[in-house]
């Protein structure tokens, strides 16, 4: 039996505890910081006379924080991070032996914490601050809002798949894709249209071409047939860049069906303890995460991590990118502190292996930051996502795609803090340079027009809202086949835009 | 070198340190003795008859890895194949020493050895003149050149790769950026893994580009009746740091050799021959064995010991056949032990008791570091002489305790050891 409830039922459960004249101590578990913001707009809504006191007791002492928490003999006490609370010894005494000095006063303690600290909440409270403990009048769990799910920010994923092919901005490799159409049509040998095929393929792929990409891809593949020896490790190649492509397109059947192929001639021809492998794993595991079967995912980047742990040398970067992975997997399964653990061990080891100034470190920071995001942690969330840009700013050329994936990490950071306007600014950087670097018809450029639309909508700006929503399902729907999942998004939020 | 006259220019005359060439009055042609081998085979493989040195093109890239002992004359075999394919005309051949050349041996990767072959191959062309135009650089020159700029900034400032702005995209202008990227591979850590793990990250766009590349040198090859084809090859891993680090460059990234589309002879250290079943599917182990000490053999070795040493400077023939017996086949080996009994000789001539002392200096040197575990390998290899591959079987093999004759699967004990009393305790030889 589940006990969450829903926004209203919420309201309705404050309705009977909440009394400003009176000692209360209320624990929320919220699912998104944004929460905490509409929570405090409705009890100021409800009790308009009462007096606020939001308290920050991040980094600080008992001693630092009470006068202030003792500054209004009653009204509202706000602590939006209770878990620093149960993780700071000098805090959870302070309020545990002060309980009953607390509760004389008539004040309000509401305290947030996020959901998915639920049983670091229900284990140490018990422990840390019993006496206090026991004088909780409710722990409220507000669940998940499925609208806040449709309306979520979209994000571009990190573009490690994006090839160095042909330069690294559209014009560059559309000019290059030029060239090599050209030199496509008047090739005579095997090799060379072989050569051409593939980094034809590639490049459409980076530039979000995914139909072109897998017609030459498929092309290369039949050509390799027909030449090679059919356990040539290219073909194995091919199945693999097959598979990335179905699984861009999101036909993630199709996509594990050809990374298995790959796998298995992988198997046959290099042995049980090739790198290769592992990579194989890998790619499967990222196929059954998006597919959401988690547990299969693990599986494989666990597979993936053994086997690299076995072969390779406790430094290798590959490594790194199985924690990266496997943070990536506890983070879709909720259980934040795992992916954090294993986030923080691609980071601490990418740092001593590939130095301060490397791209898969900003990388790490970005993974880190997305996790305190979710935590609701969101100082924490922007300081990481900073350190991931600036380093980015500082490395990559300042065309790279990856500068936009910052801006628009950024973006959506200050839309959970509820700043819409620093949101928008990010989100319009983040548009500005995926249009010139990856052209006018990339997913990417969709996700910021979405995000966009959403910040419109929230500003009630409906027209702007729904000329961004249009603009995107527009791109989603000539590069992805009906239930994809980026275009159902997209149709989706269109939907309630449209509903104003 | 010459030849020793005297007794005391012994020393100079037995050197083992460079290989000497077809043209060397050193040269000793072992064609034909080494049985299992012949490089008539590689001529075939290569589309090159034999007999007449004509060719045709290759339909398919051939991939040659030849392995066999340190000192069997592998690189004496491999120089002689570049001078005789070279005169062909079939091919433009790049030799690659990764032993030798600046790469830093102690501390090499994969990248390492694909950036010297690049510069090895655009040396080679520089050197000999042939125009690769400007159009047929330019799109791998960009790629490269954009690929050292992102090099340069996660760098410090002082290990930064110089580029030139307005270089051309010509041959000596890509050479020089390649020179300066393989220099920087013998520079600090830190500054070889950012330069490898940037191509490594984008190693199929590099061998694609690389491909590229070598397409249109081969065209521009074949129009110009330079060559019909290229060919690298590849020699010195043995001189590679530890065995793990050549396991890694030549068996683990096997499958990334094939992704550079051109032919290829690569010598294979002897202590990875066992593993080339992985590599079997997309390439062709050859074994380079040792010279078998047949009637023919031994004659051969004769005329090998007499280009070099004076016979007069031996005690009779039965000493330098004592010589050849325990030489096993290995020219090195031979020149080894002549080494040795000079040193050992109380007189000023080689005889049985130099020889001997000789024998148990060398043996002993081997004997006395013998660990646990390969002395039970070869305890084994008495009732078992079917030994599965391990890495203590690797190591008996980079020591020379066990010897390869043949195709490969014929293995003895060096006869040196054999003999060795230790040894014989070691393994209960009754």
């Amino acid at each position: 039996m589940s006990f969450e409830l829903n926004f209203e039922q919420l309201q309705g459960k404050l309705k009977k505890i909440l009394n400003p004249k009176r000692f209360r101590f209320i624990v929320i578990l919220y699912p998104n910081p944004k929460t905490i913001i509409e929570i405090k707009k409705h009890i100021s809504k409800t009790f308009p006379q009462s007096l606020v006191n939001n308290l920050d007791v991040k980094n600080r002492s008992y001693q630092e924080i009470s006068s202030e928490l003792y500054k209004n003999s009653e009204g509202f006490v706000y602590i939006d991070d209770f878990e620093e609370i149960l993780n700071s010894e000098d805090l959870y005494n302070g309020f545990n032996q002060r309980r009953d000095k607390i509760a004389s006063y008539n004040i309000n303690l509401i305290c947030f914490i996020s959901i998915y600290k639920k049983e670091e909440l229900f284990t140490k409270a018990i422990n840390v601050i019993p006496d206090l403990w026991e004088f909780k009048d409710s722990v409220l769990e507000l669940e998940k809002d499925e609208r806040d799910d449709s309306l979520a920010g979209m994000r571009i994923s990190e573009s490690s798949s994006y090839s160095s092919l042909g330069g690294l901005n559209s014009v560059d490799k559309k000019e290059e894709l030029e060239r090599l159409l050209k030199k496509l049509k008047e090739a005579s040998s095997d090799e060379l249209k072989l050569n051409i095929l593939y980094q034809t393929a590639t490049i459409y792929r980076d530039l979000g071409d995914y139909k072109q990409s897998l017609n030459y891809s498929k092309m290369l593949l039949k050509l390799q047939e027909e030449i090679l020896d059919e356990k040539h490790p290219n073909l194995a190649t091919s199945y693999n860049n097959i598979s990335l492509i179905y699984q861009d397109m999101g036909d993630l059947k199709k996509a594990l069906e050809y990374q298995e192929k790959a796998l298995n001639l992988r198997e046959e021809i290099l042995g049980e303890k090739h790198p290769d492998l592992a990579s194989s794993y890998s790619n499967i595991s990222l196929i059954y995460q998006d597919m959401g079967d988690l547990k299969k995912a693990l599986e494989y980047q666990e597979k993936a991590l053994n086997l690299r742990e076995e072969i390779l040398d406790e430094k290798h970067p590959n490594l790194a990118s199985s924690y990266n992975n496997i943070s990536l997997i506890y983070q879709a399964m909720g259980d934040l502190k795992k992916a954090l653990e294993f986030q923080e061990k691609a980071l601490n080891l990418t740092k001593e292996i590939l130095g301060e100034k490397h791209p898969d470190l900003a990388s790490s920071y970005s993974n880190i930051s997305l996790i305190y995001q979710a935590m609701g942690d969101l100082k924490k969330a922007l300081e990481y996502q900073e350190k991931a840009l600036n380093l980015r700013e500082e490395i990559l050329d300042e065309k790279h795609p990856n500068l936009a994936t910052s801006y628009n990490n950024i973006s959506l950071i200050y839309q959970d803090m509820g700043d819409l306007k620093k949101a928008l600014e990010y989100q319009e950087k983040a548009l500005n340079l995926t249009k010139e670097i990856l052209g006018g018809k990339h997913p990417n450029l969709a996700i910021s027009y979405v995000n966009i639309a959403q910040l419109y909508f929230q500003n009630s700006d409906f027209k702007e809202a729904k000329e961004h929503i249009d603009k995107a399902v527009d791109i989603f729907s000539h590069l992805f086949p009906d239930g994809h999942p980026h275009l159902d998004i997209a149709l989706n939020i269109q939907k309630v835009i449209y509903s104003q | 070198m010459e030849k020793a006259n005297d007794f005391y220019s012994i020393l100079n005359a037995v050197e083992f340190n460079s290989p000497v060439d077809k043209d060397d009055d050193f040269f000793t042609d072992f064609k034909g003795l080494r049985k299992g081998f012949s490089e008539k085979k590689i001529f075939k493989m290569l589309n090159i008859n034999p007999n007449t040195k004509e060719c045709n093109s290759l339909n398919t890239t051939q991939r040659v890895f030849l392995s066999g002992h340190r000192g069997t004359g592998k690189t004496t075999e491999l120089l002689k194949l570049k001078q005789e394919i070279d005169a062909t005309k079939c091919f433009l051949v790049v030799f690659c020493d990764v032993g030798k050349e600046e790469l830093d041996v102690n501390n090499i990767d994969f990248v390492d050895v694909v950036i010297f072959m690049l510069e090895q191959l655009v040396k080679e062309l520089k050197d000999k003149k042939i125009n690769i135009k400007s159009k047929d650089v330019e799109s791998f020159y960009k790629w490269y050149n954009q690929r050292i700029l992102e090099i340069n900034k996660t760098v410090d400032v002082s290990a930064t790769i110089e580029t030139e702005a307005s270089a051309g995209f010509t041959i000596p202008s890509l050479f020089k950026l390649v020179s300066k990227t393989k220099a920087k591979l013998s520079a600090s850590q830190d500054t070889k893994d950012k330069i490898r793990r940037v191509f490594i990250n984008k190693f199929s766009d590099f061998s694609m580009k690389f491909n590229e590349f070598i397409l249109n040198i081969k065209e521009t090859m074949n129009k110009e009746s330079v060559a019909k084809d290229l060919l690298f090859i590849v020699d010195g891993f043995e001189k590679i740091g530890t065995l793990e680090a050549r396991r890694k460059i030549l068996i683990d990234n096997s499958n990334k050799f094939v992704e550079i589309q051109s032919n290829m002879i690569i010598a294979l250290p002897i202590e990875l021959f066992s593993q080339v079943s992985v590599l079997s599917t997309f390439s062709t182990p050859i074994s380079f064995p040792l010279i078998t000490l047949d009637d023919d053999g031994t004659k051969k070795f004769i005329d090998f010991i007499k280009k070099r040493v004076d016979e007069s400077l031996f005690k009779d023939e039965a000493t330098i056949k004592e010589i050849i017996k325990y030489g096993a086949g290995s020219p090195r080996e031979t020149l080894k032990i002549i080494e040795e009994a000079y040193l050992a000789a109380e007189n000023e001539i080689i005889d049985l008791a130099s020889i001997i002392d000789a024998k148990n200096k060398i043996s002993n040197e081997i004997v006395d570091y013998l660990t646990a575990d390969e002395l039970a390998i070869l305890k084994e290899f008495k009732s078992n002489p079917n030994i599965a591959y391990s890495p203590e079987l690797a190591s008996l093999l980079v020591k020379k305790v066990f010897l390869k004759y043949g195709d490969g699967s014929e293995m003895k004990i060096n006869p040196i050891i054999e003999e060795n009393v230790k040894y014989k305790k070691l393994v209960e030889i009754e």
